[in-house]
């Protein structure tokens, strides 16, 4: 119907995703060839800017010039598939984890994911939380309930301290006086049961403990897996903390359907 | 919409804004910006809402793209667009998707028969999914499509008649256009009908140098040049007030800065009241 309209904007964007910085659409005058470059720019800086947004801690940890070459890469290769910017990057975690000039960075790409859980938490759908006194109401039954994660909460595993690390780069505090690493994290969770995100290690009872739960295991089977790493594991305490933090949305009404 | 002047929200201002309620006619946010499931964005956007009239400016939707409009980003758009009630709702003549990739960008329209037929009927597609009429807006042209069988001006009016869309003029765009691929920003200015002049925009631009050629950038980066503001003058001289934005989306500046610039556009807007307004 309009073939030479498609063909030109199809040449334009396959320019656009062109490694060579000379690249331009064919038929283009020369002066037009030359200025083509200011469209690679924008395309190329509005994405960049879009991760650095999404990733400060990552960005503060390998500095600006490194931040932008590595984004810039990740770019070329995953450009946007939706119409915003909201939520890009999705993978950008795992393409941290196999940039080799990052490898001296091991935990990098662990805060990266951290990072995205935080961007997704903030931009999840709202939700009331769970009330702790209706989780209290089922009794008994409570330890074969399936309870559902509220729409923003997230839990990242990782061996390093990632939430302490997410903490002391400028993206939400500012840096304290001599961080202390928590020994022995062993993940992080970030929840948002209203408008105000919070980020929190987890030793590895709570880790188990909370992750047996937002993946629809009953309290039951989440003390047995907390219990198993941590013999004094607090279980009333720990549970206690997660409802009244907001982590969940409600209580499944059929157990095997999950949330 | 009020004939006065609006400022872009930034939710660098949101604490003034919600909490100040500053003097000034009405807010324009960017759609795309707002296409989330939840959280603080658009709650604030909402506490806006509710104190200041609000344009809701496209950025996605690739009007003047050779494909047909994505059906996900319209029903974004018009949720968007149900839930805050704007008065006034624009997108551009540009393109900026193709073949499943967005690129983030206002790419350039072709002035084609071919490229007017398929953003008509994509303002139309457009029109009929928000059930009312959107606003569409001029280009910052830095370079010329080999493609082009009309002038742009020419091109956007023709658009119009046969959509019934209106015109959100871009004053910055006009200008950078004329420095970067010499059309004359006077005649464009003096050839956009009044009656279909439903916004304007006033933004800066930065200058860019590069083996020995000077490009103007639409930036949104900086105050609005005072070539611009001559533009703008004589644009309104003509046709009387229209709701004017103030645009700033780089090194967003102090609210003081947004707010000076939205006061000028106001005293300029006072200046030219007496003009009738065409119904």
């Amino acid at each position: 119907m309009s073939a030479p309209l498609a063909a030109l904007q199809a040449e334009f964007a396959a320019a656009l995703g062109d490694p060579s910085p000379d690249a331009a659409p064919d038929g283009f005058s020369e002066a037009a060839a030359r200025r083509f470059r200011i469209y690679r720019n924008n395309v190329r800086v509005a994405l960049i800017e879009a991760l650095a947004a999404a990733y400060p801690a990552v960005l503060s940890l390998v500095g600006e010039p490194f931040f932008h070459r590595m984004a810039g890469v990740y770019a070329a290769a995953e450009p946007p598939r939706r119409r915003t910017l909201n939520l890009y990057g999705e993978n950008f975690a795992d393409f941290v984890a196999g940039f080799a000039p990052a490898g001296g960075l091991p935990y990098l790409a662990d805060v990266a994911r951290l990072e995205r859980a935080v961007l997704e938490a903030r931009h999840a759908a709202d939700a009331p939380a769970l009330d702790p006194a209706a989780a209290a109401a089922l009794g008994s039954g409570l330890a074969a309930a399936r309870l559902m994660p509220h729409p923003a909460t997230r839990l990242v595993r990782s061996e390093y301290p990632i939430a302490d690390i997410w903490r002391a780069n400028p993206a939400e505090a500012p840096a304290p006086d001599g961080l202390v690493l928590a020994a022995g994290a062993a993940g992080a969770l970030v929840l948002r049961p209203a408008l105000t995100l919070s980020v929190e290690a987890l030793a590895p009872g709570r880790c188990a403990f909370a992750e047996t739960l937002l993946e629809g295991g009953d309290p039951a089977a989440a003390h047995a897996a907390a219990a198993s790493l941590e013999e004094d594991f607090d279980v009333i305490l720990a549970f206690r903390e997660l409802l009244s933090a907001g982590a969940f949305a409600g209580v499944a009404n059929e157990p095997d359907e999950g949330g | 919409m009020p004939a006065r002047a609006g400022v872009g929200f930034k939710g660098e201002h949101a604490e003034t804004v919600c909490g100040d309620r500053p003097d000034v006619g009405w807010f324009e946010v960017h759609a795309e910006n707002y296409m989330v499931d939840g959280g603080q964005r658009l709650a604030v956007l909402e506490e806006v809402r509710g104190n200041y009239p609000l344009s809701l400016h496209g950025v996605g939707l690739s009007l003047g793209g050779a494909e047909r409009l994505d059906p996900d980003h319209l029903r974004a758009f018009r949720e968007l667009a149900d839930r805050f009630d704007p008065a006034l709702i624009s997108e551009h003549i540009a393109w900026s998707a193709h073949g499943g990739i967005w690129f983030a960008d206002l790419l350039p329209p072709s002035l084609s028969r071919a490229g007017l037929d398929r953003l008509c009927d994509n303002i139309d597609e457009m029109q009929e999914a928000l059930g009312r009429p959107v606003l569409i807006e001029n280009p910052a042209n830095y370079l010329v499509l080999p493609d082009g069988e009309m002038n742009e001006i020419a091109f956007i009016v023709e658009t119009a008649r046969r959509t019934g869309c209106g015109l959100l003029v871009d004053v910055n765009n006009i200008y950078l256009s004329a420095e970067n691929v010499g059309i004359d920003a006077d005649a464009y200015i003096d050839a956009v009908p009044a009656g279909l002049i439903g916004e304007i925009h006033l933004a800066g631009f930065t200058i860019d140098e590069h083996a020995g050629e000077r490009l103007l950038i639409d930036s949104h980066g900086a105050a609005v040049d005072a070539a611009v503001w001559r533009l703008y003058d004589r644009l309104i001289a003509r046709v009387g007030p229209r709701p004017t934005l103030v645009e700033w989306d780089r090194d967003i500046p102090d609210w003081r800065v947004l707010y000076a610039e939205a006061a000028e556009a106001e005293s300029r807007l006072a200046r030219h009241a007496e003009q009738p307004v065409p119904a």
